[in-house]
């Protein structure tokens, strides 16, 4: 009777068991981990219908405000963020290029280097890396600039002006994030295929640059090219819409802003991680099914 | 010459935002009219800015019915209710302007958002507004970069840029020196007799304090929030002769100070 009441009494008010304190049981505490992330999708598929919802509904009201709002925010997730992604794209085009010679060398066969480019760079490292140096470069500051917002009012301000939060504050964001991942994603790519030719020429690799490119174009699929614009936008998507919500969805004081801060970067790299297993799911259905695998052989 | 009530609460319960559901005044019958000037006393956590919010459509009473120029809140939508909150200029306690605008951008959003203009187009209403407030000196400066007298004027010219028929202030007085606060007592005996900045007509101001006596030479009616009720007291003689031990406090500390 006990047992029924108090199931009765936690299912009666979904998710009241994750106000209580962590569970010492380690079973129990993954399972309570588990309701978190449960409660967080919940909660980020609603604010998403409710951001599309204005998006579509507002798409011409104010727009000599907004899309200003969106350049900054092009500028500010973008432009602002190459230096940075050209260090790591550099990085990244030496570290696969460097390790994969080294290891291809041994059988002879270097006439993979353009197809190993494409499926680590281009088709998985290139939008991951470039969305959680976005994520952490950019989603921190701007879950602590919202959270700063919502504990001093400025939300409620917003709304006493008759002025849409979401479409002031949200649009802009997951706008400018998409356009941004996006464009610094394909300059990541071309950075890293560049230094990764340079890094072979310096090794002395017999490798020309016109063998470089044909290895790559034979390498390319054209349904990468939407996947990838399709991949990056959703990244973008999926950033702005997890900062947003932890930072605007609930009422926070000022000593909530560095939990919701830290909780936005880690479900957001969790998060892109799995939409990323998505698509790779999604790319071995569109490609890979039904083509013959590729066997490393040395080369005649 | 009876005219219908801009806004009307009905045995409405009020909750503050904090304390979720759980009413912090009940049964308040409102009714306000145009051009009425009505000053909401009250100490600190009596609910003054519930009351306001609630009648402003911005948070629904928790029981009762708020109507905003004789429509139920509660039936309309949210277009509907965007509409007639642009007819209702706010001003919160405390809050500060929006902090990546300079003043200028501030003062000009909420026009630039429902006119759909660029800040090029809404220069000279812009500049116009500041100049109301003494604030041109500080158009391009960030918000963090004036002090709190001049942070409130700022949020004034806000809630005034959309040419509002009525003027809630949560205690806007809080922490002014006696320069600003005659600055504003004059101000608001101007909008309330017909200022140009809205239009000429008459306007119907709302304000809550935690002190009355600034307030006695413009408020019309006057009204006291004490242990989660709502105590009408009349007019301005009305004050100055009431025997609530809260409304002489207010008055007492105020003469005082």
């Amino acid at each position: 009777m006990n047992t029924k009441s108090s199931a009765a009494a936690i299912f009666s008010k979904p998710f009241q068991i994750l106000v209580r304190p962590i569970p010492r049981s380690y079973v129990n505490f993954v399972g309570w981990k588990l309701l978190r992330l449960g409660e967080l999708v919940v909660g980020l598929f609603f604010f998403s219908l409710i951001t599309a919802g204005v998006l579509f509904r507002k798409w011409r009201i104010a727009d000599q405000v907004i899309r200003p709002l969106i350049r900054d925010q092009v500028f500010l997730c973008g432009l602002r963020l190459l230096p940075l992604i050209s260090l790591v794209a550099f990085a990244l085009g030496f570290v696969v290029i460097a390790q994969t010679m080294a290891f291809l060398s041994q059988y002879g066969v270097t006439n993979y280097v353009g197809t190993v480019m494409v499926t680590v760079v281009i088709r998985e490292l290139g939008p991951l890396v470039t969305a959680w140096l976005v994520l952490v470069r950019i989603g921190t500051a701007t879950a602590i600039d919202l959270g700063y917002k919502r504990a001093h009012g400025e939300i409620d301000a917003l709304v006493s002006l008759g002025i849409d939060p979401v479409h002031y504050l949200v649009i802009p964001r997951v706008l400018g994030l998409s356009i941004s991942i996006f464009c610094l994603t394909v300059y990541l790519i071309a950075i890293a295929l560049a230094s990764g030719y340079l890094i072979s020429f310096l090794q002395d690799v017999p490798l020309s640059k016109a063998e470089y490119i044909n290895q790559l174009v034979l390498a390319l699929h054209w349904e990468d090219f939407p996947l990838l614009a399709l991949k990056t936008v959703c990244f973008g998507v999926l950033i702005a819409l997890i900062i947003c919500y932890e930072g605007l969805a609930k009422p926070l004081q000022v000593e909530d802003i560095s939990i919701s801060t830290t909780r936005a970067l880690l479900f957001g790299i969790e998060l892109c991680v799995v939409l990323d297993i998505l698509f790779i799911v999604l790319f071995v259905y569109l490609i890979l099914a039904g083509q013959p695998a590729i066997s490393i052989a040395p080369t005649p | 010459m009876n005219e219908p009530p801009v806004i009307q609460l009905i045995d409405a319960d009020i909750t503050a935002s904090a304390r979720g559901d759980t009413p912090l005044l009940k049964g308040i019958n409102w009714r306000i009219q145009p051009r009425d000037f009505w000053v909401v006393g009250g100490m600190h956590v009596s609910g003054k800015t519930g009351v306001l919010a609630t009648a402003a459509g911005l948070a629904p009473p928790v029981r009762g019915k708020c109507f905003l120029f004789g429509r139920d809140l509660a039936e309309m939508v949210e277009t509907e209710v965007v509409a007639l909150r642009q007819k209702i200029g706010f001003l919160f306690s405390g809050i500060r302007p929006f902090s990546d605008l300079t003043v200028a951008e501030n003062v000009s959003l909420p026009w630039r958002y429902h006119q759909n203009q660029g800040l090029p187009e809404s220069d000279g209403r812009t500049r116009h507004m500041l100049d109301l407030m003494e604030l041109g000196t500080y158009a391009h400066l960030s918000e963090s970069q004036v002090g709190h007298p001049w942070r409130q004027r700022i949020g004034l010219a806000r809630a005034l840029m959309l040419r509002p028929e009525i003027l809630m202030l949560d205690n806007p007085l809080a922490g002014l020196d006696p320069r600003h606060v005659a600055w504003w007592v004059e101000f608001l005996r101007q909008l309330a007799a017909g200022h140009e900045v809205a239009g000429g007509r008459p306007m119907t101001i709302i304000a809550s304090t935690e002190n009355f006596s600034a307030w006695l030479g413009i408020g019309k009616q006057f009204a006291l929030l004490h242990q989660n009720q709502w105590c009408f007291i009349g007019g301005p003689q009305d004050l100055l002769n009431c025997r609530d031990p809260i409304a002489s406090e207010l008055l007492v500390r105020t003469n005082t100070a």
